[in-house]
């Protein structure tokens, strides 16, 4: 866009730029050297940006194309995760994964009785909506000067949609979480029960309180749902064919100490506190102290078996002893002196007094401490009684908690205690908590492995031919012990109607694994136990039908008594007075 | 007049603020997507938490016990339905005995090949699954012979 030059052209109006252009003189040089200098500043300054922006750009190619994102960068750009429903408590399921307890929403009503316009048409409302409310103290509470009331705790969906439709100002729910006992009843005295806040009141709920409340993973019991059931039924079958006032068992794995069952009667819903009583409350297998009668025979003629003082052809008097005013008898008199095994067999008291004399109290307290009678047991509950123990311990209460009375011990001690005679002679801890699979802890030693075969041989033959008969379950060769004791009456003293029939049983004999533990609180006679109340009409038919459910269930196959089988579970006695050792 | 670095230079920031705005709402939407995942993995959570404290209301043994005798013509397993193959009779030399020979004469010989063929099967099965390798019922080679 050069003009023309035009020599002397003067014209003011001519725009500026159309200025004629002077040739080029000295004068022109510095707007020349002013524009180049303007230039190389434009490009200086260019080139600084250019570079600065591919700097810029190589470094976003970089980040974003080439290296890799930084883990420890990459949570904060992501959006916050929605998380489930945290819930306070984690599950109790059973070894199987059953759900036994659980936390689930239920929503809380609660009212600010400020904005409530009239409390006794709410409180009418809501009374009607609620079943079990009371109109005057819903009336109370909402005609009150506070801002928060609660009118009814955990409703049920039924009961908040009934609510919610009633539309009344100024009420409004708060989501609460409740424990559910899916399983009722069933393991309420293991499982416990917590109360209105959640925290755990009794049972596993108590104990693992802080646990259940941290933990993630649910808590697996050693307890099995189905077996629980069995045992429960049955037992309620027997209280109520007995007219019986309680009663409680126990299954447990011999070799693991895995408490797989335990039930105790009468008992109580978890779900519905409102209709627990104490009695129902109350765990006869592991609170309740009790005295076990001629089960007890079981360790006393372990003792002496051990110490060798005795061996199962050792013969005793059998006639009875008197001890100041006091006389021990027998229920089945033998009339005759009787051998060990006589005497374990047909349970006579007055042989197992004498045993114990060979071996004096000291001993006898000693190895029933070793046996953990004598303190409270360690299991995962809080409810446990702690033994009842005489002090002094002399003769006369030797003599008699030989065969089980003077020494009160709860259930499961007792459980525990035979399981150790029965599985090789160790005593390992009783547990209500899933071990591993084939996990079995470590135990102390408390009878020789012998002697532990040798008990075993005895608790066989007590099922074959003495006073458990009735717990035989073809194939699965029971061994076992009866135990009737006689009740403490209110007054002191023996009550001689009011017993307490039990028997503990173990199978398979030749090599234990399951122990069925039944007790039964003073049974009546029936006209098909021909008037017996006693272990051997109430208890032992109660485990032989246990076992016979149980065994199948659990995928146990029945036994073939081989020669080799018979020979291990089978007392030879040449020479005794009878051949007790014949089964076929 | 425009100089062509400048609509390359143009084209380019228009290009990429384009691609900027998509990526970042295909980001936005994804994000979006993440969110609503969650929600509902969160949700049916929760559902399987009630639905699991239902599972474990509906079994209560007592109720199954309860159904099944109302639905089922099932017993509870007793001990003599329980046993191993040690305990069953050993198998008949040749399957084509007289009991098969007299109900289908013409066909009972394709008949036996193929129990005996299933019976096999099942026993071998067995085996490989390391169920009792040594009992006396497995086939030998001989009794084999027979059926063929």
């Amino acid at each position: 866009m050069k003009a023309a030059p035009i020599d002397g052209d003067e014209n003011p109006c001519r725009p500026r730029h159309f200025l004629p252009v002077a040739t080029p003189s000295a004068a022109l040089v510095p707007q020349t050297m002013a524009l180049r200098l303007g230039r190389n500043r434009l490009v200086v300054t260019g080139s600084v940006f250019v570079c600065a922006f591919l700097a810029i750009g190589l470094r976003l190619a970089q980040v974003a194309l080439l290296s890799k994102p930084d883990a420890a960068l990459t949570h904060l750009v992501q959006p916050p995760a929605v998380k489930s429903t945290e819930y306070g408590r984690v599950d109790i399921v059973d070894r199987n994964g059953v759900v036994l307890a659980t936390t689930l929403d239920s929503p809380s009503l609660f009212a600010d009785p400020r904005k409530i316009t009239d409390p006794a048409d709410a409180a009418r409302k809501i009374a009607h909506a609620l079943p079990g409310t009371s109109e005057a103290e819903l009336k109370a509470k909402l005609a009150s000067e506070k801002s928060f009331v609660w009118l009814y705790r955990h409703l049920t969906p039924t009961q908040q949609y009934a609510v919610n439709s009633l539309g009344i100002p100024g009420v409004d729910f708060e989501r609460e979480e409740r424990r559910i006992y899916p399983q009722g009843p069933l393991a309420a005295h293991v499982v416990g029960y917590s109360g209105l806040d959640n925290k755990g009141l009794a049972g596993i709920e108590r104990s693992f309180d802080a646990a259940l409340e941290d933990e993630r993973e649910p808590l697996q019991l050693s307890i099995d749902i189905r077996l629980q059931e069995i045992l429960r039924q049955e037992m309620q079958k027997t209280v109520a064919d007995f007219s019986a006032i309680g009663a409680t068992g126990i299954v447990m794995d011999v070799r693991s100490g895995e408490i797989l069952s335990l039930v105790s009667l009468p008992d109580f819903d978890p779900n519905d506190l409102n209709t627990a009583v104490p009695e129902t409350i109350f765990n006869r297998a592991t609170l309740g102290v009790y005295e076990m009668g001629s089960v007890f025979k079981i360790f006393n003629t372990a003792l002496a078996l051990n110490s060798h003082k005795s061996t199962l052809t050792s013969i005793y008097d059998t006639r009875p002893i008197t001890i100041g005013r006091f006389t021990i008898h027998d229920y089945h008199p033998f009339n005759r002196p009787a051998s060990v095994t006589e005497i374990f067999m047909e349970s006579s008291n007055i042989g197992s007094a004498r045993m114990v004399m060979e071996n004096g109290p000291e001993v006898q307290r000693t190895f029933l401490d070793s046996l953990g009678l004598l303190h409270s047991p360690a299991i995962e509950i809080p409810e446990i009684g702690a033994p009842e123990v005489p002090h002094p311990w002399r003769d006369i209460n030797a003599m008699t908690i030989a065969y089980g009375h003077g020494l009160a011990v709860s259930p499961i001690q007792t459980a525990i205690a035979a399981s150790a005679i029965v599985d090789g002679g160790i005593l390992r801890p009783a547990t209500l908590i899933k071990h591993a699979e084939g996990y079995v802890p470590a135990g102390t030693r408390v009878i020789s492995e012998e002697t532990s075969s040798e008990m075993r041989k005895l608790m066989r033959l007590v099922v074959t031919e003495g006073t458990g008969k009735q717990a035989e379950v073809p194939g699965y060769l029971i061994g076992g012990k009866t135990g009737t004791a006689d009740k403490v009456s209110a007054h002191g003293g023996y009550a001689k109607k009011s017993l307490l029939s039990s028997f503990i049983g173990v199978f398979p004999i030749n090599d234990p694994q399951y122990m069925v533990y039944v007790i039964i609180d003073e049974p009546h006679g029936t006209k098909k136990s021909y008037g017996f109340a006693t272990a051997g009409w109430t208890a032992a038919p109660a485990v032989a039908r246990i076992v016979a459910r149980m065994a199948p269930l659990f995928g146990i196959k029945p036994i073939e008594e081989t020669p080799e089988i018979h020979r291990a579970i089978t007392i030879d006695l040449p020479g005794a007075s009878r051949q007790v050792a014949e089964i076929d | 007049m425009i100089r062509q670095p400048t609509i390359v230079a143009f084209t380019l920031a228009f290009g990429l603020g384009f691609s900027l705005f998509m990526v970042k709402y295909d980001v936005q939407s994804l994000e979006e997507q993440l969110v609503k995942t969650e929600r509902q993995a969160a949700a049916d959570q929760d559902a399987i938490h009630v639905l699991n404290a239902e599972w474990s209301f509906l079994t209560q043994p007592e109720r199954l016990a309860e159904l099944a005798d109302r639905h089922l013509a099932l017993h509870p397993l007793t001990a003599n339905q329980l046993g191993d193959f040690e305990r069953l009779a050993a198998r008949p030399e040749r399957p084509d005995g007289p009991q098969i020979a007299a109900a289908d004469k013409d066909t009972s010989d394709k008949n036996a090949t193929e129990r005996d063929v299933s019976v096999d099967s099942v026993l071998k099965a067995m085996q490989l699954a390391d169920y009792r390798p040594d009992t006396g019922l497995r086939p030998g080679p001989a009794k084999h012979g027979g059926t063929q």
